[in-house]
């Protein structure tokens, strides 16, 4: 009996040339080859990223005067937050199966660097304990945000989130992950990634715009609506109010008058004013990216609804408490920054500095500035927030009838000065909602504010 | 029987004196030294990543020229070539250095080397059970060989289907008091042997002798699906299909044959992947056979849908061991431990992974070269010996060991959607590591060189023993 030779030859051909394929397969799929399996290579340093987590002990996140916000635990495990529910959005989780979010994240090559002692690279916060747990007991429960913000350097005093009767505790990320990923954008921090019509708080940058080019002195009768190309726009509630200039106008909110205004200004003179506000840029901050949508054109119903905070911008409520933080500065947009030093082996080094965004013209020609804070001191007065107070109310109408409210405010304690955005999101009611809050947050800076 | 025993006896007796006789009592010796040595400093070295005092390396050195010295005296016992042993046997050394460093404080490493050296010794006394009842059967009808073969298997699955229990995903395993050992090798065993003996059986037409081969596939086929030893049942597939191709002319029919096999193959796993979608979430409202049909190849599904979307598989349920090896595989290096090691079974089913992640793609490269060697001079050695059972299941054997090595490196780099399947020398399991050495030592037997024996005839080339 005999065999055929060639297939005997065939067949261990066959199993040297799977072997050349295990080869190759290995050298495809692994990343020591750079380059070949790009995906691979980005895991890589990831899963490098991850070991070296591993062998150190978080780094310590405290605030501005040195109040623990994390404290580190054992080399490889997560840090315990000591405000879990308030500072959740603002630092994130460290979880084994979930990675990291939020300060964590975007700071882990400082927090697991380790230093001689084995401790990551601590962090020293703008945000003020006291005033970041008050700020989120005003909105628990609900869902929205207060963000405050020293308008002179940019420092982020405050910035609670809230995504309804959930809260947040990133402490318990593995166990709750589940619940939370349920729940509608549980894990978006509504005073950064909420992107939505600014409602008529816009209304600030219409007014600057007829300040600057010459039509603050337009008078106009409102009736309650504007009709345009076939589409009637109403004032908020319908509610008509007669003639109307400037002051009144920003004062009652009209849509009506700004819609004219935003007709006789023209696409290209509201597109610059809301340049000046940074509107439709992404910033790159120090804590997060902030986007923001501008699009306009001379089509007048656009040109209408833009006017008066509908159409298609987008802005996100620490957006808007730097817009009023700009009017109160007068006229210098800083940029918000979170991290005022890092502390490595007991030395504390500055991170970063105060800076402005855009400085919008010299100080010969901020008369327009001046005029407007007049007229955002007389809303904040119409508001019952007193004096020294700059404000704007506004409400963006959704198409499932719901309503986001919004309310900036300015106010100056001493020597102090502070920006603050307060919104409530998905409401039945009006702008109104966020009235109380603002008040109670006002007696608190009032009282506390010194100390900041 | 006692006349046989006495045959065999006389029949070792005549291979030492030729053994000695050739090489001389003294180079014997020395040749055999100086290569364990060797052995034991390679073993040595690749485990001086385990922190172990000098006491471990000493006793991983010691323990392992024990296998070392049994799988060489053996080699030379049978007057076997020397090229696959030599590649064997370094597999062997890789295996224990892996397993040390795998277990590396000081006396679970020692444990594994010593529980190595006794699951060897265990298969080589197996071997030579083997190569006996061999001898043996081939003095019986070959019938009644097949009835015995087949018989045995569908009595080992029954009591597997009663008794088995449940481990990574197969009912492979039967447990005997704390002894738990997997039945499974030994129907593989009787399988290939069977196969090796049909395509060799001059009684038969060479249709026959395809239809026998057949028949024992669907045998086996029905049983390791139930059991879920896909594994398995892809190793038996792939070799009895080479060793018809190698032995039988009708290769015509041969290929009409994988092409029906490839088209059940795909039609069932087609249907099972409809059936499994159609009972998601609907589950009581299907007939039970579809259910169980979704059941069977629910995993197969799932790993399949891994291997095509690695980067897509669920981290946190079916995709982990998927998504840990690209883990591992993205912080690979050239040369040394990488960062990432967190393969589950990695001693076993992943152990190629876990090769990588210690020693380096070279090493992986090395270890794959040094299987090819093994399975080329293997099948070299066996084909120049005269076509006859002995050398097929010779042949069987090898092409079983280095394929079954092959699904286990493409498993663990996951390209192949199957997983418990060892690597030949190198896992750990117990029971395959014993099968190992007994299909070791009975390919030695089936690449003896001819020799003139006292008294029996010479058999010439192409005569059946």
């Amino acid at each position: 009996m005999k065999y055929s030779v060639k297939k005997a030859a065939l067949s261990v051909t066959a199993l040297v040339l799977t072997g050349v394929l295990i080869i190759s397969g290995t050298i495809h799929n692994s990343a020591a080859f750079s380059g070949l399996n790009p995906q691979l290579d980005t895991l890589g340093k990831a899963v490098v990223q991850d070991a070296k987590m591993a062998s150190v002990v978080e780094g310590q996140i405290c605030d501005r005067n040195y109040c623990p916000i994390t404290v580190p635990g054992e080399a490889g495990e997560a840090a315990d937050l000591v405000y879990d529910e308030s500072f959740s959005y603002i630092v994130g989780y460290n979880s084994d199966i979930y990675g990291l979010s939020g300060l964590r994240s975007r700071y882990q090559h400082l927090l697991f660097d380790a230093d001689d002692n084995g401790e990551g690279t601590g962090l020293v916060l703008t945000l003020e304990t006291g005033l970041q747990e008050f700020c989120y007991g005003l909105i628990k429960g609900k869902e929205g945000s207060v963000t405050v913000l020293d308008p002179t350097t940019g420092e982020v005093l405050a910035m609670a989130s809230s995504a309804g009767e959930t809260a947040y505790r990133a402490d318990l990320i593995d166990s709750e992950y589940e619940t939370y990923a349920q729940l509608d954008s549980f894990f978006y921090d509504r005073a950064t990634m909420a992107a939505d019509p600014p409602g008529s708080t816009f209304k600030i940058v219409t007014s600057l715009a007829m300040l600057d080019n010459g039509l603050e002195e337009l008078v106009y009768e409102d009736t309650g609506s504007y009709s345009i190309n076939g589409i009637t726009i109403y004032n908020y509630g319908k509610r008509i109010y007669g003639t109307l200039d400037l002051a009144s106008a920003l004062q009652r909110s009209s849509n009506a008058y700004f819609c004219e205004a935003g007709l006789r200004l023209g696409a290209n003179k509201l597109e610059h004013a809301a340049e000046e506000f940074c509107i439709g840029d992404t910033l790159q901050l120090d804590f997060c990216t902030l986007y923001s949508g501008f699009e306009v054109s001379n089509t007048p119903e656009l040109l209408a609804q833009t006017a008066f905070g509908q159409g298609r911008t987008t802005v996100s409520p620490l957006h808007l408490a730097m817009m009023i933080g700009a009017i109160q500065n007068d006229g210098t947009m800083m940029k918000p920054r979170m991290v005022l030093s890092t502390q490595r082996n007991g030395e504390s080094t500055p991170y970063g500095k105060s800076t402005s965004i855009r400085a919008w013209r010299p100080r010969s020609e901020r008369e327009s500035i001046y005029t407007l804070q007049e007229m955002l001191g007389q809303c904040a007065e119409s508001y019952g927030f007193g004096e020294g107070v700059i404000a704007k109310s506004g409400t963006a109408e959704l198409a499932n009838g719901k309503n986001h409210a919004y309310m900036v405010m300015g106010a100056e304690m001493g020597e102090r000065q502070y920006a603050v955005c307060v919104s409530l999101r998905n409401i039945d009611s009006s702008s109104d909602t966020t009235r109380p809050i603002c008040k109670q947050l006002l007696n608190y800076l009032k009282n506390y504010g010194g100390n900041l | 029987m006692k006349n046989h025993l006495k045959q065999e006896w006389a029949l070792a007796r005549a291979r030492i004196t030729a053994a000695v006789g050739r090489a001389g009592f003294g180079s014997l010796v020395l040749n055999d030294l100086i290569g364990m040595a060797l052995l034991c400093l390679m073993t040595a070295l690749l485990c001086v990543g385990a922190k172990g005092a000098l006491e471990l390396y000493a006793g991983i050195a010691l323990s392992s020229a024990v296998l070392f010295l049994a799988v060489s005296m053996a080699g030379r016992l049978l007057g076997s070539d020397g090229h696959f042993i030599y590649s064997a046997m370094v597999l062997i050394a890789v295996g224990i250095a892996l397993q040390v460093l795998l277990f590396n404080s000081d006396q679970s490493g020692l444990k594994q080397v010593q529980s190595l050296v006794v699951y060897g010794l265990i298969g080589l006394a197996g071997g030579t059970a083997l190569i006996m009842g061999f001898r043996a059967g081939m003095k019986l009808p070959r019938k009644s060989v097949y009835l015995l073969l087949g018989g045995g298997s569908v009595l080992i699955y029954l009591i597997l289907l009663i008794a088995g229990i449940s481990a990574g995903g197969t009912r492979a395993w039967l447990l005997i008091g704390s002894f738990s050992f997997q039945p499974t090798e030994l129907c593989k065993l009787a399988a290939l042997v069977a196969t090796a003996l049909l395509v060799t059986d001059k009684a038969l037409t060479p249709q026959k002798r395809l239809l026998g081969v057949l028949l024992t596939l669907l045998l086996h086929t029905v049983f390791l699906v139930a059991v879920n030893e896909l594994g398995t049942l892809l190793i038996l597939v792939a070799v009895s299909l080479i060793l018809c191709f190698i032995y039988l002319p009708n290769t015509k029919q041969l290929l009409a044959v994988v092409l029906i096999l490839a088209l059940i193959a795909g039609l069932l796993v087609a249907g099972c992947w409809v059936c499994h979608r159609l009972t998601q979430g609907n589950e009581k409202d299907f007939p039970a056979i579809l259910e169980l049909g979704a059941r069977i190849f629910e995993k197969l599904t799932i790993r399949v849908s891994n291997l095509l979307d690695p980067a897509g598989a669920d981290r946190y349920n079916e995709g982990y061991q998927v998504y840990q090896v690209r883990r591992t595989l993205s912080t690979a290096k050239l040369f040394g431990s990488c960062t990432e090691q967190n393969v589950p079974v990695i001693d076993s089913d992943f152990i190629f992974i876990y090769l990588i992640s210690r020693f380096g793609i070279v090493a992986a490269i090395g270890v794959t070269l040094i299987t090819v060697v093994m399975a080329f001079e293997g099948s070299i050695a066996v084909l120049r010996r005269p076509v006859s059972g002995e050398t097929a299941a010779s042949l069987s054997f090898v092409l079983c060991l280095a394929v079954g090595s092959f699904i286990s490196a493409l498993s663990s780099l996951c390209l192949l959607p199957t997983v418990g399947v060892g690597y030949a020398f190198l896992s750990r399991g117990g029971t395959a590591a014993a099968i190992n050495y007994m299909m070791l030592l009975f390919i030695l037997y089936g690449m003896r060189r001819p020799l003139a024996l006292p008294r029996k005839k010479q058999l010439k080339r192409g005569e059946d023993t």
